[in-house]
């Protein structure tokens, strides 16, 4: 497998350096696309007074052609990538004082800590929930829990934040309305971002978990006699707990990288509020340098839950022993060619299982 | 078949594998829970001694005020953002600061000033013993540097530029500021600020300016430690690193979340300074309460409160008392849109719309609004009822009429243009159809649609206004010379081709500036209409008259005929108000944007 598994990294790293670069062609081009420039949106959201015309255009000049006087917008885009390459993306418009870089690393380790403890909740909520469901399809608890769920997804950050605050603060006078101060400051709004999440897990638990119950290997490990908690936790919700990997990666990249609202809500130093001025105020390179983030991390995150996915299941490294593989692996043509070719490459871009609708029995066989 | 086979296998010969693989999998996630609490240290704020300021207030040590303010990115007090007024409040200390009332100046780093008899050249006896937070003396070059670097647009290489949001106020008239900031003068002698000694300071103006002094009250006129400044251009504003010369200095800041001020040691008037530290919540607008929750969770002492959370304070039976509001120079007013429809270059159905707007109304639809009767707010002295507008319905149908839309009919649906919701624009649409029967329509766009279909010829029937709030100094020159400016609203009334050629005059790179500025120039003398070519007659009188009586009159009548080109229409006048706790005491509120200083505030505990 050892040069098979270098030989699909590569490939797979390849991607991503190309996933890149057209992201950041689209994202540079769609902003100069975009009307407006930075100078002009700072001096309306101010709402302080203006030198009035005298000289504005010649500041604005001057301040745009700071990559060079007069320089033309592909040439821009092609320094402030040689930049980046090297981790160096110059300094925010709007935060002149700091290098985009040197925002991403004091604001990354914030939102990124909020978003893992979020995560971590939301699967503490959702496991119980969705394997409580499983075991009880079709009974009104298993109806009353997902339409609890079905609640909780709808339910925006947002208006869970607001609801937070009003009650833990406005009402009980508990917590700290807001602020970074302590863990205090984290109760909120991890919770907050940890609802809507748990209620997506919550449903995929439950789903991926009916499919593993009626596995014959389950039916086998009760039929062996085994105490039912022992064959529903270790043997039903493990296996059922591996296609949730492909969920949790995303998710986890997506809260990663900020939450505008939670963030500004809770005056939490995070990389949301960043990102979202950025657009706003259209600040090129910390626009350009988040966008490019948001995409890295992103992709690695798909390219691990892929190797962790390969490892956690075997099957899925489609090895062309003729064992079974998942349903929507590719064909069997596909999969026979690749053989006839090359033993080695065992690895292969895995589609990720289809968790809706569950793969049904005749499938399976 | 074989499926099952192996899965039954997996399952009985598997089981440890997949475990291992599980924890495997499960280790990229303590990998990166890891990797957090390795930053765990220094995740949160560091500050010793938050438990002792922690919420409910308990145990707070004594002299800590704690502030809401909105966030801001920087606080270089040359760029136009938030943070440019909290300098103000008393991180950096100018020439001269505002009395209690806001009406005139009281020495500050200068012990007193000398005025030329025409007016034109002022000269400043800085005090000796005023210093920088690192213990340098504050000298005359500090405030000649730092307005050399106020007036040079592209610094990027001292401290960040101004990014073309250049807090000068062009109305202060320090001789060749705005020429040398525009690129046609080049030559830093020719402009009127000297240090004609190390605690002398000249400023020579090109005309006089009464609104002089209180000008420098402004925070582009705050002096900057240029040696930091020029030596750390990156890091200069950092808390610990930013020098300041103000009762306060930075201490703590952590970007979109806190900031923390304590005493300046070297500040040399420190008798009037009782705060031992000041923590600011710096906050984003997001929500209603994101304000007035911390207040009334007792984690802050004094906040700004607006709209609904305003009207809800002011109905409490206790939040009441601690409501105060001070009339400011907030305006929220219409500009006419250039359109290749001319309806609206009717000087009568632009007066018409503005004698209908309904402005009594709009005042009842938030907390602490006016009626905006003229574009100069009342309390600048000397301002009278002559300049206020009466609003007439039965005039705006009958100038309607005789423009050619009797009811309204033929006239295009009236557009107005925003970057904000506001529900000022909502009332005066209902007060228009209501009045005048026209067709009106809120065209609410993103931030940088806003600021660019503003300045353009609309296609087609679309007319109307821009909705803006602006705000400035309380002085005549200030109001009339500045906000809204005579050369704006010549350029507001050129007809729609014209504008078209003097916009692309003005970007017109291949141009040298000076060439560019009198090509403008002919333009607008050729083309401007003659009641605001007078308008800016003037305002050039005004300016350059010595005798108070006579240049307030010049002023008055220069905002009349302003008011009554009704190219830009007032709407309303607004206060701000603030929630502050009763244990603060010695806050003065006064009529300015800062809204008042913190040197002289004190804590008194236990006072309800």
């Amino acid at each position: 497998m050892g040069t098979g598994f270098l030989g699909y990294l590569a490939r797979r790293v390849g991607r991503v350096v190309l996933s890149l670069v057209a992201v950041s062609l689209i994202t540079f081009t769609l902003l100069q696309l975009a009307p407006g420039n930075f100078a002009d949106i700072q001096r309306i959201s101010s709402g302080a007074t203006t030198i009035g015309s005298a000289g504005t255009e010649d500041v604005v000049n001057a301040f745009e052609s700071r990559y060079g006087a007069d320089v033309p917008q592909w040439k821009q885009y092609l320094i402030f990538m040689k930049g980046a390459v090297t981790w160096d993306f110059g300094p925010s418009y709007k935060y002149p004082t700091l290098d985009v870089q040197e925002i991403i690393a004091t604001a990354f380790p914030i939102s990124a800590t909020l978003a893992l403890l979020s995560v971590i909740l939301a699967l503490l909520i959702a496991l119980p929930i969705g394997v409580f469901a499983a075991l009880r399809q079709n009974s009104p608890a298993d109806h009353g829990m997902m339409f609890l769920v079905t609640l909780g997804h709808a339910l925006p950050g947002f208006l869970s934040a607001a609801f937070l605050v009003l009650l833990f603060t406005a009402t009980l006078h508990l917590l700290p309305s807001s602020g970074w101060q302590g863990p205090q400051n984290l109760l909120m709004p991890v919770l907050a971002l940890a609802i809507g999440p748990a209620a997506v897990l919550a449903r995929y638990v439950r789903s991926s978990m009916l499919e593993t119950l009626r596995e014959e290997y389950v039916t086998a490990a009760f039929a062996k006699g085994g105490p039912r908690r022992t064959v529903i936790i270790r043997h039903a919700l493990r296996n059922s707990l591996i296609p949730l990997v492909t969920v949790v990666g995303p998710l986890l990249a997506s809260l990663m990288t900020g939450t505008v609202f939670i963030e500004a809500l809770f005056r939490i130093p995070g990389l949301g509020l960043y990102f979202a001025t950025a657009a706003a105020s259209r600040d090129m390179p910390l626009l350009m340098g988040s966008t490019l983030f948001f995409a890295v991390i992103l992709m690695v995150t798909n390219l691990l839950v892929d190797l962790v996915y390969g490892v956690l299941d075997p099957r899925i490294r489609a090895d062309g022993g003729g064992g079974p593989r998942r349903a929507g692996t590719g064909s069997g043509k596909d999969s026979a060619g690749r053989n006839g070719k090359d033993k080695d490459r065992g690895w292969v871009r895995s589609r990720r299982r289809k968790l809706s609708p569950p793969i049904s029995a005749q499938e399976v066989q | 078949m074989t499926s099952s086979g192996n899965a039954v296998s997996a399952f009985s010969t598997g089981y440890r594998t997949t475990r291992r693989d599980l924890l495997r999998g499960t280790s990229f996630l303590a990998l990166a829970a890891g990797a957090s609490a390795l930053t765990g240290c220094s995740l949160f704020e560091e500050s010793s001694d938050v438990g002792s300021t922690g919420e409910k207030g308990k145990g707070k040590p004594a002299q800590v005020m704690r502030m809401g303010f909105p966030n801001f990115p920087v606080i270089d007090p040359q760029v136009i953002t938030n943070g440019m007024w909290l300098a103000l409040r008393g991180v950096f200390e100018g020439l001269i600061a505002q009395n209690p009332k806001g009406s005139d100046v009281v020495p500050a780093v200068a012990e007193k000033w000398t005025v030329s008899p025409d007016g034109l050249t002022y000269t400043f006896s800085l005090r000796t013993n005023a210093k920088w937070s690192n213990g340098d003396p504050v000298v005359a070059s500090d405030f000649e540097r730092t307005l050399k670097r106020l007036f040079t647009p592209s610094q990027a290489s001292a401290g960040g530029t101004t990014m073309g949001a250049n807090s000068y106020q062009a109305a202060t008239g320090i001789k060749g500021a705005v020429e040398f900031l525009g690129g046609t003068l080049t030559d830093w002698s020719q402009v009127g600020v000297k240090a004609t000694g190390d605690h002398e300071l000249q400023f020579t103006l090109a005309n006089p300016n009464p609104g002089f002094l209180l000008g420098l009250t402004h925070p582009s006129m705050l002096p900057l430690h240029m040696d930091s400044v020029e030596g750390k251009p990156k890091e200069w504003q950092n808390a610990g690193t930013l020098v300041s010369n103000g009762p306060f200095k930075v201490s703590k800041w952590t970007q979109n979340s806190a900031m923390s001020l304590t005493p300046n040691e070297h500040y040399w008037d420190k008798g009037k300074v009782f705060l031992s530290r000041i923590d600011i919540e710096l906050q984003e607008s997001v929500a209603t309460g994101t304000a007035t929750v911390p207040y009334e969770n007792d984690e802050v002492d004094i906040v700004a409160i607006v709209d609904a959370d305003a009207i809800r304070f002011q109905k409490d039976p206790t939040l009441s008392k601690q409501v105060r509001s001070v009339p400011t120079y907030s305006i929220a007013y219409l500009a006419k849109l250039r359109s290749s429809n001319p309806a609206l270059d009717d000087v009568r159905v632009r007066k018409a719309l503005s004698l209908a707007a309904g402005r009594a109304d709009l005042a009842e639809i938030g907390p602490g609004l006016r009626p905006g009767t003229s574009l100069v707010v009342d309390d600048v002295p000397g301002w009278d009822e002559s300049l206020a507008l009466k609003e007439d319905v039965a005039e705006a149908k009958r100038l309607l009429a005789e423009a050619g839309f009797p009811d309204g009919k033929g006239l295009p649906t009236v557009r107005i243009l925003a970057g904000v919701q506001s529900p000022l624009i909502d009332g005066l649409i209902d007060a228009w159809k209501k009045n005048l029967g026209i067709q009106a329509k809120a065209d609410i766009v993103e931030a940088g649609v806003y600021v660019e279909r503003r300045w353009q010829v609309q296609a087609g029937d679309y007319i109307g206004y821009y909705f803006g709030t602006f705000a400035g100094l309380h002085t005549w020159p200030v109001m009339v010379g500045v906000l809204w400016s005579p050369l704006d609203v010549q350029k507001l009334g050129l007809p729609a081709n014209i504008w078209k050629q003097y916009q692309q005059t003005e970007t017109n790179t291949k141009l040298k500036p000076a060439e560019r500025t009198k090509q403008l120039e002919d333009l607008l003398s050729k083309n401007a209409t003659p009641q605001t070519r007078q308008l800016a007659e003037l305002v050039e009188k005004a300016s350059a008259t010595r005798d108070e009586q006579e240049q307030l009159a010049l002023f008055k009548q220069a905002a009349k005929l302003r008011d009554e080109q009704f190219l830009y229409v007032p709407l309303t006048w607004g206060d701000a108000m603030f929630a502050v706790r009763p244990t603060v005491k010695g806050l003065n509120l006064r009529a300015a944007p800062e809204f008042f200083y913190f040197k002289g505030i004190s804590i008194e505990k236990g006072a309800a």
